[in-house]
């Protein structure tokens, strides 16, 4: 077992692998009551199209990670493996994301043998039927309802869909009621298979219980389990054009407020290293949060001048597969609003942001990644999905702290608008 | 935990922990009103968190909570039983953790700038200003009401009616600066003041912060906290063109028996509907796969319990007949030993893992002195586990339905 020591930050982190390739991180953290276990695959939404070893490309249907998520619920006996977690007095929960799927659970119990066992055990079998893949449908497309509800949501998700042509971002990770309604038994198996194997999980705890005795509990469970030869597939994806695939689009729904959403589709990054590509992620968020938001001096006048509500809002990413910007607001003209975004980006082009604002932000930035060693569910979700992006959050911090203000303004300076999808929501 | 009233009616409580890197300042005032001013208690909420006289923009607010560490204000104004509280809950890192000794010092200095010298200290307040607030606070009230689920259960609140409403119809026009302003002095000087720290902090080293940041002085009331419903059915159906039909449901329970029986109120309420293996989560979405979601929540200050719920127009019948099905086999005793004890386990992990969150324990604080809870985490949890089943059918017997409330999907 590797440990390594955060002395500034009082952390201790405990790594080990086992023999069949299962990650295993253990955060001690001896003044916390509770203990927050995470298995989880880096299998998200946006992992649709799988090419396996011979080079064959399977698509897989809209939302079936999210469905998986669903029934690994279900042990062989048939009982809810929530109520095996209830009647252990511990919380159990999971979620599918764009770039994974986990599952945890917390307890405050100091013994956590069965509780750790059951979720190494039912991450690790999927055991349904065809019965039970149905019924769970309706579940599935009332929590698609729910989702559809939020204006907000529709209008990104609108947006995704208009700007990219056939990138997985366009589709709901629900997927929608038909993509639902058509997943099969089989086709969950097959993505089981492939997506599960412990060589491509990790487990993250963060404990007060000495990490010996976690790792023991796990190797012992794993020793006992055998698994068949993993062939590793990996996510491939179609060409996706630089244009949009739509430049205007509307949404009719039944809200009092009329809004607007304008996503911008720039290039994706051409970088090498996750390091490369993280200082980029980092820089983008400070560019934005420095210029969209109300730390902006200009953001006042904006609002004075009715250019923004208070709604006003962004949201941007990036990766080596894209990278977004969204501006956003509830509008009473959508021209208006739709001048002043490109007037604005005018100006953030030709000015950018100050220095002063470059450094402030890196502070509340650091200070962020901070305060989430007192979450323990966050850290061990925060952890797991930094895993991903191949950057741990002590780097990130790291990251943060070398970003000049130069980088900042070149970065800008790279910014390319001129392709971009208009979605606009009203009765 | 120590708590202290320092001024008449101001009380400290310190909650000194190592556990955490951040530190939490939080502010609560509490007072009862019966005038309907929802509207003016949450602008002033808003004029707190806008600016000040020494931090005259909103941006200028910001930028000094940033360089601080990225502290932390927020400010909310809110309904707790008869009471109505403006809370000012705000966070630092420990400054040990970033190499600077002065961060609580400077994030106490902040809090006084905001808290002591509002914008309108020269008697004016810029009217653009007061404006944007009001038509933020309309837009708020909009966006709301246009999440369906957020709309059913302010509506649900509004049915159960009473002087103290959980809610009342925000009326923002006719809000002005000068009633914000008369509302902030009734605060300042009148309510109960509970300053809660939390943290790795010096106790001394606080109250010395206290005094010299947080100059209350003491005053005189009588605050009322917990408020009963009168007992009377509402139900109202509302349609609307949307995905999904929300239901929700409010119960009363008595509030002696609450009074006296509060753990049982508790593990009966998480048997009904307050984890994923109660009653109304298995028979409803595991069984029947009839929702997402389905819960229930207690509202002890109001004795008070909530069910709610998204489904199908078709099964809104079936469901609300599974939701008195459930509620009857509680009261007639009809579940397991074994679904019981694992409920009083959850309750006592999720009471346990509190203890691990700076928010709750901060909160927690300011809840138990206000309602004079004297009971400690670990006597709870003893309580907790002493519940037996007939405790549980007990108090369900005197639950009764208070609002039947849906909100329905509208046929095309």
């Amino acid at each position: 077992m590797n440990k390594i020591t955060y002395e500034q930050l009082n952390e201790c982190l405990c790594e080990a692998s086992c023999a069949n390739g299962l990650k295993v991180v253990i955060w001690h953290k001896p003044d916390f009551n509770t203990t927050m276990c995470l298995m989880g695959t880096h299998f998200g939404s946006l992992d649709y199209q799988l090419k396996d070893k011979d080079g064959k490309i399977h698509v897989l249907k809209k939302g079936i990670a999210h469905f998986l998520e669903h029934k690994m619920f279900e042990s062989l006996e048939g009982e809810d493996i929530m109520n095996q977690f209830s009647q252990l007095g511990a919380n159990v929960n999971a979620f599918t994301s764009y770039y994974e799927t986990v599952y945890y659970f917390t307890t405050t119990q100091s013994q956590i043998e069965t509780e750790l066992s059951l979720l190494l055990d039912f991450t690790q079998s999927l055991n349904i039927t065809n019965a039970s893949v149905e019924k769970e449908k309706d579940i599935i497309v009332q929590e698609l309802k729910m989702y559809l509800e939020n204006a907000d949501q529709r209008l990104m998700h609108e947006t995704y869909r208009s700007m990219y042509h056939t990138f997985p971002l366009r589709n709901d990770i629900g997927g929608d009621e038909e993509s639902v309604r058509s997943i099969t038994k089989e086709d969950l198996i097959w993505t089981y298979q492939q997506n599960y194997h412990p060589s491509r999980m990790t487990l993250v705890v963060v404990t007060p219980i000495h990490p010996q005795i976690i790792l023991n509990i796990v190797e012992k469970n794993q020793s006992a389990k055998s698994f068949d030869k993993y062939e590793p597939v990996l996510t491939v994806f179609d060409e996706e054009p630089q244009s949009v695939l739509s430049k205007h689009s509307h949404i009719t729904m039944d809200v009092s407020s009329q809004k607007c959403c304008i996503g911008f589709k720039m290039p994706p990054l051409n970088f090498q290293s996750d390091l490369e590509i993280r200082k980029q992620f980092w820089i983008m968020e400070i560019v934005c949060y420095g210029f969209f938001s109300s730390i902006n001096p200009l953001y006042e006048k904006w609002l004075q001048s009715n250019c923004i509500s208070h709604d006003f809002s962004f949201s941007n990413d990036l990766s080596c597969e894209y990278q977004y910007l969204m501006l956003m607001d509830n509008v009473k003209s959508f021209q208006k609003f739709e001048k002043f975004v490109f007037d604005i980006l005018k100006m953030l082009k030709t000015s950018g942001i100050s220095k002063e604002i470059v450094n402030r932000l890196k502070i509340k930035l650091t200070s962020e990644l901070v305060r989430i060693f007192d979450n323990p569910e966050h850290l061990a979700q925060r952890y797991f999905m930094n895993l991903g992006k191949g950057i741990s959050i002590i780097q990130d911090i790291e990251i943060i702290k070398n970003i000049t203000h130069e980088e900042c303004m070149n970065y800008i300076a790279s910014l390319d608008f001129e392709n971009y999808s208009i979605v606009t929501l009203s009765q | 935990m120590s708590i202290q009233e320092i001024k008449e009616n101001v009380f400290v409580t310190i909650n000194s922990t190592k556990k955490f890197k951040d530190i939490c300042v939080d502010i609560h005032f509490s007072c009862n009103s019966l005038k309907h001013d929802q509207a003016a208690r949450s602008i002033l909420a808003s004029v707190l968190m806008e600016s000040c006289s020494r931090y005259d923009t909103r941006e200028k607010l910001l930028s000094a909570m940033m360089q601080n560490y990225g502290s932390k204000l927020s400010c909310s104004s809110y309904m707790l039983g008869m009471m109505r509280v403006l809370s000012l809950r705000t966070s630092v890192l420990n400054g040990k953790y970033v190499n600077d000794q002065e961060s609580v010092y400077k994030h106490f200095e902040l809090i006084h700038e905001v808290l002591f010298h509002p914008l309108w200290e020269a008697k004016q307040y810029p009217e653009v200003l007061f404006k944007n607030l009001k038509k933020n606070l309309k837009l708020e009230i909009k966006n709301n009401n246009d999440r369906p689920i957020s709309y059913a259960n302010k509506e649900a609140d509004k049915l159960l009616g009473g002087q103290y409403a959980i809610v009342y119809d925000v009326k923002v026009k006719p809000v002005t600066i000068e009633q914000v302003m008369d509302i902030y002095e009734t605060i300042l000087h009148n309510a109960r003041v509970d300053i809660v720290i939390t943290g790795d902090v010096d106790s001394s080293e606080m109250m010395h912060y206290i005094n010299q940041f947080f100059p209350f002085k003491g005053r005189q009331l009588n605050l009322l906290t917990r408020y009963c419903f009168k007992k009377r059915l509402r139900e109202k159906v509302v349609e609307h063109k949307m995905q999904q039909t929300q239901l929700q449901q409010r119960y009363l329970l008595d509030k002696d028996i609450l009074l006296k029986n509060y753990e049982a109120c508790v593990v009966a309420n998480a048997l009904l509907g307050g984890f994923s293996n109660s009653l109304l989560f298995s028979e409803i979405r595991e069984k029947r796969g009839l929702c997402y979601y389905i819960y229930s929540q207690l509202s002890d200050v109001n004795a008070m319990l909530k069910i709610y719920t998204g489904i199908a127009n078709e099964s809104i019948e079936l469901v609300q007949t599974l939701i008195q099905e459930q509620i009857k086999s509680i009261q007639e005793g009809q579940f397991s030993e074994e679904t019981l004890n694992s409920c009083k386990r959850l309750l006592i992990n999720a009471l346990k893992e509190g203890e691990d969150s700076i928010y709750t324990v901060s909160y927690r604080s300011y809840v138990k002195n206000i309602l004079k809870d004297t009971v400690s985490i670990s006597q709870r949890i003893q309580n907790i586990q002493n519940v037996q089943k007939d405790d549980v059918v007990f108090v369900f017997q005197h639950l009764s339905l208070q609002v039947n409330y849906v909100y329905k999907q509208k046929d095309d």
